[in-house]
């Protein structure tokens, strides 16, 4: 259902049933202020460069660089740091899902079907922090 | 409203945005926290079929492809880009991609003729067969397959004069379970040419693929909508006087999108990146809501589809007549006598609105020159073929199966790499040259090695 998901989420309302404690306050303040720092160091994000095996980029020339160096296609272009870090903060796992599932006009194992884990999180790594020509 | 993208279904695109743009950042997140961590295995485009194969082989040679055949037991059967619909893959054996074994390596320029490894996707054959001044005669809609994959399926785009991928093979070579490579063509095993331009890889393994080609050339795309009964009226105009027509009939509304594409001369025009995401959620929108007020969501439809306006597009030919697909779906097509194709179009529309389905997704409406491979679908007939598609996430048979016994009325056969319930007891009717295919299908493949359950139940073996 679409719409009554837009007004909770997971079915869940959020209320308040009585005023907080200043124990709870100062619990509160707490946890604010390392999310805080947290979240600053959070935004210095990884700037280091992948840097792939000669296998990795075979394979990414081979099958990934179809559609992510294509821009037609609509995939994240290798190499676009900000296109991928808006995937990878999401998690290897969910990348890896999406990987094997793949993803809209993308085909399951984006066409890879000798790869295994480690060559498709290698490939993830080089197209979202390898040195390509943008 | 002004809508420029390359993509069929694109006018659908703002729309959604107009109409859904709050809704879609939900929808999108809802989707992502649903995944899953799954085991590497294999499946198709549309995830309908999967597997998990003891062996998944990628040589990179005719040596390395002999090797791994004789290396291993059981079924063995080939992957290309897993845009079959139908269950051609799955098998808990051997599953061998030919993606290592790729790219031109001939061409005549006289005869206007080229030589691909099997493995070559279609997507990436336009560049260089442009390189030494040749063209493909005709491609699928889209060009994520690779080319022993359309071959052995009879791929097919649109276009009367036009045959399917098949059509336009001059030879090739298919290796056996034993590691024997066998060239065919017209004049060299005429038989095994026969058979072997759509087999649905249960001869052996492709390796080679000579094509017809013709000089390289441009197109332009012309899309503007219309209704589906004023198309129909002028049926043989259109497709008798553009290269290539194509309708995608709008179910539960009285309009279709109408694509032409024709030689041109004139300059290349932009291309946009592809972004369908909109349109799915619009889509869905009507599938799901629209059944409760019928009246409202035909003139939703046709309302958008009149508004819709769309600038043409010229391009190189590889280029105009490939698409992208973000939208994922499951598909069943049929092809029908040319001649039967509108009052078989009339019939599914008339079934869709008068059950009520709740399906969104434009039919597709084609039309295929005939030719005279044994089993290929268009065998002997010009063809109409039409689709229906289901989102992927969907159960498509109550949908899919209130349509098929209209596609048996017309006498039509289905396409090989899409879904349908036929077995070997009807299919075998629908072909001619069924007995000589089986004939040389077992001389080839005593063993059985290229069939899986699925080529079981269709062959009857």
């Amino acid at each position: 259902m679409v719409f009554p998901n837009l007004l909770s989420s997971g079915g869940t309302r959020i209320h308040f049933t009585q005023l907080p404690t200043f124990p709870a306050c100062a619990a509160l303040l707490g946890v604010v202020l390392l999310g805080a720092v947290l979240l600053v160091a959070g935004c210095e994000k990884e700037t280091t460069t992948f840097i792939p095996t000669p296998g990795t980029v075979e394979q990414y020339q081979r099958y990934c660089s179809v559609c992510h160096s294509d821009k037609r296609t609509g995939a994240p272009l290798a190499g676009d740091r900000q296109a991928w870090d808006e995937r990878v903060d999401k998690g290897m796992q969910i990348m890896m899902t999406s990987t094997i599932e793949g993803m809209g006009n993308m085909p399951p194992l984006g066409l890879c079907f000798e790869c295994s884990r480690d060559e498709f999180e290698a490939l993830i790594n080089y197209m979202h922090a390898g040195d390509f020509e943008q | 409203m002004k809508l420029t993208s390359r993509t069929r279904r694109n006018f659908l695109k703002d729309a959604g945005r107009a109409l859904l743009l709050p809704v879609i950042p939900a929808l999108s997140a809802n989707r992502a926290g649903a995944a899953e961590p799954t085991p590497i295995g294999w499946r198709n485009w549309s995830g309908g079929q999967s597997c998990n194969p003891e062996n998944r082989l990628a040589p990179g040679s005719e040596e390395e492809l002999a090797k791994a055949i004789a290396d291993t037991s059981g079924t063995v059967r080939i992957v290309g880009a897993g845009h079959s619909f139908s269950p051609l893959v799955p098998t808990d054996d051997t599953i061998i991609s030919l993606a290592r074994m790729s790219g031109l390596i001939d061409s005549d320029s006289v005869t206007q003729q080229a030589t691909f490894w099997a493995g070559t996707r279609m997507g990436d054959m336009g560049k260089p067969l442009q390189d030494i001044g040749q063209g493909m005669i005709n491609m699928a809609d889209i060009d994520r397959q690779i080319l022993a994959g359309a071959i052995s399926t009879s791929t097919h785009g649109t276009g009367v004069t036009l045959g399917s991928a098949s059509s336009y093979v001059t030879g090739l070579s298919i290796m056996t379970a034993g590691g024997e490579v066998i060239t065919c063509d017209r004049e060299h095993n005429p038989e095994i040419f026969q058979a072997a331009r759509v087999a649905l890889g249960s001869l052996g393994v492709m390796t080679r693929i000579g094509t017809q080609n013709r000089e390289s050339y441009r197109l332009k795309e012309t899309i503007w909508s219309e209704e589906i009964e004023s198309v129909l009226a002028r049926d043989d105009e259109l497709r008798n006087g553009n290269r290539h027509f194509e309708m995608f009939p709008m179910v539960h509304s009285d309009m279709a999108i109408v694509q032409t594409i024709n030689f041109t001369n004139e300059a290349t025009t932009d291309t946009e990146v592809a972004d369908d995401e909109a349109g799915d959620e619009l889509m869905r929108f009507l599938q799901d809501y629209g059944g409760v007020f019928p009246w409202l969501r035909r003139w939703l439809i046709n309302w958008f589809v009149e508004q819709m306006e769309v600038s043409d597009m010229v391009g190189e030919s590889y280029d105009i007549l490939s698409n992208v697909r973000n939208t994922r779906f499951n598909e069943m097509e049929y092809e029908i006598p040319l001649e039967a194709g509108p009052e078989c179009l009339r019939e599914i529309l008339r079934t869709i609105e008068k059950q009520n389905v709740d399906i969104a997704f434009p039919l597709e409406y084609r039309y295929v020159k005939g030719d005279d491979i044994w089993l290929s679908m268009f065998h002997g007939r010009d063809s109409c073929a039409i689709s229906v598609h289901q989102f992927a996430d969907i159960d498509y048979r109550p949908y899919f199966d209130l349509i098929e016994p209209i596609f048996w009325k017309y006498e039509g056969r289905p396409h090989w790499g899409k879904l349908h319930t036929l077995k070997a007891d009807r299919l075998r009717n629908l072909y001619p040259r069924w007995q000589d295919f089986m004939e040389v299908r077992s001389a080839l493949d005593s063993q059985r090695r290229f069939l899986n359950d699925h080529l079981h139940q269709v062959f009857g073996v």
